[in-house]
């Protein structure tokens, strides 16, 4: 049964933002979300909804029918391999897991909240990444494996001057990672931390950083470590001024169509925006770490 | 591991790895679903070859896989022989798993073709990207 916790409604300390009674809607949350209070994102990717007043609109993909609805998320189970959309409040009132059962879940589709429809999708299976394992959804969200998971992109991000806020967990004992990545060698790497590697964003660049809310200034010295995107918690990065010679074309992996400088670690939600936001970060940063108590 | 083909088209790879797929989940079933594939294709930078992968792990093979679909695909690499060995091992597995990279093993004319990601990066199939020093903001 949901909680009551202030003005929200948990299911343990997940926020439910809709609530349904069979198929009617009962409970709508008051809580406002980002595509409520800020303008509207490039792209937005969680399996909570970024705003409440989402419209409706059919799924892509799934086994037999399309069905309509605010969906988040479009999930392979590895017991027969069927494909079916959820909702937020379907995925954190635990639909998704019962529908998965004692098995592992995969995202075939990550949807994008934006206005814009662009979706990531991964139609190869062995790499999609990792949603529910042994039955259980990942708390820290979807689990790229730092070797053949990735997701595309329906339409390259082209941006000059962007902004991005990503909460994620990612490994930081595994070298060589990236998060974002396209044709031309672009990426946006998490940073090489060890002996041997500095890190950089080759052909892109980041115009200032902040970690969980405050100012992080790349100390990136060659020998050391430039670990602002790794972590061995749940952490909420933002970049302003984010530019790139070519789109960015994945998440999950970097340059070009293969590469060993895969994202290994957990993406909780990516927002992006393709101009500069700010003016808005640290209301963008409250509204996420609200949600996630990450800092 | 990863399988390189006989025939340098990304197109063909992709062919190839959709038709691995649709032994688990044939088209009658999976028309409409997002996932087509059973793995990545890619091709080398110079343009002479192209490969599928990861391979690795076993694949369920559905009671109605289309076998001969698969085998008529790649049949132009592989022997009479060994054409009719997949088959039946294939049709031995349907409604149950099946190991793609023993199949793959076990076919003497493709055997030869399976590489790992170390073999692939030092033949200069990944492109390493070039690791620059920035300034600190």
């Amino acid at each position: 049964m949901p909680t009551s916790k202030s003005s929200k409604f948990c299911l343990g300390s997940i926020e439910v933002s809709k609530i349904y009674y069979g198929i009617n809607e009962i409970y709508t949350s008051a809580v406002d979300g980002i595509l409520d209070l800020f303008t509207d994102p490039y792209v937005a990717y969680s399996c909570r909804d970024l705003g409440k007043a989402r419209s409706a609109f059919t799924s892509i993909g799934d086994t037999g029918s399309q069905s309509s609805d605010t969906w988040v998320a479009q999930i392979r189970r590895s017991s027969d391999d069927d494909q079916k959309s959820f909702t937020a409040a379907q995925m954190a009132g635990g639909a998704m897991e019962t529908w998965v059962g004692a098995n592992d879940g995969f995202i075939t589709r990550w949807y994008d909240q934006s206005s814009n429809a662009n979706h990531l999708v991964q139609s190869a299976v062995l790499s999609q990444p990792k949603i529910v394992t042994n039955g259980v959804r990942n708390a820290d969200g979807l689990f790229f494996d730092g070797a053949d998971s990735f997701m595309d992109l329906t339409s390259d991000l082209p941006f000059s001057d962007g902004t991005m806020h990503v909460v994620s967990k990612l490994d930081p004992t595994s070298q060589r990672q990236t998060v974002f990545g396209g044709a031309g060698n672009v990426y946006i790497p998490v940073g090489q931390g060890g002996a041997t590697r500095s890190g950089a964003y080759l052909k892109s660049s980041v115009l200032t950083h902040h970690l969980n809310g405050q100012s992080y200034t790349i100390l990136d010295t060659r020998g050391g470590s430039f670990d602002a995107w790794t972590s061995t918690s749940e952490q909420l990065l933002t970049l302003t001024g984010v530019a790139s010679d070519y789109p960015v074309q994945e998440i999950g992996r970097g340059a070009g169509q293969t590469s060993s400088w895969d994202t290994n670690g957990f993406i909780q939600e990516v927002i992006f925006y393709s101009d500069d936001q700010s003016a808005n970060r640290v209301g963008i940063e409250t509204n996420i770490n609200d949600h996630y108590s990450i800092f | 591991m990863n399988l390189i083909l006989s025939a340098p088209s990304i197109e063909y790879a992709q062919a190839v790895s959709h038709e691995l797929w649709m032994l688990a989940r044939p088209r009658e079933y999976s028309a409409t679903e997002t996932s087509q594939f059973y793995c990545g294709s890619f091709a080398h930078p110079d343009g002479t070859q192209v490969a599928i992968g990861p391979i690795d792990g076993t694949q369920r093979v559905h009671i109605n896989a289309h076998e001969i679909t698969f085998v008529d695909l790649i049949d132009a690499a592989i022997t009479a022989e060994e054409r009719q060995g997949i088959i039946d091992g294939i049709n031995a597995a349907k409604g149950t798993s099946i190991d793609i990279q023993a199949m793959i093993e076990g076919t003497p004319s493709l055997a030869g073709n399976l590489v790992t990601n170390e073999q692939m990066s030092t033949d200069g199939w990944f492109d390493d990207p070039i690791v620059i020093d920035v300034d600190p903001v």
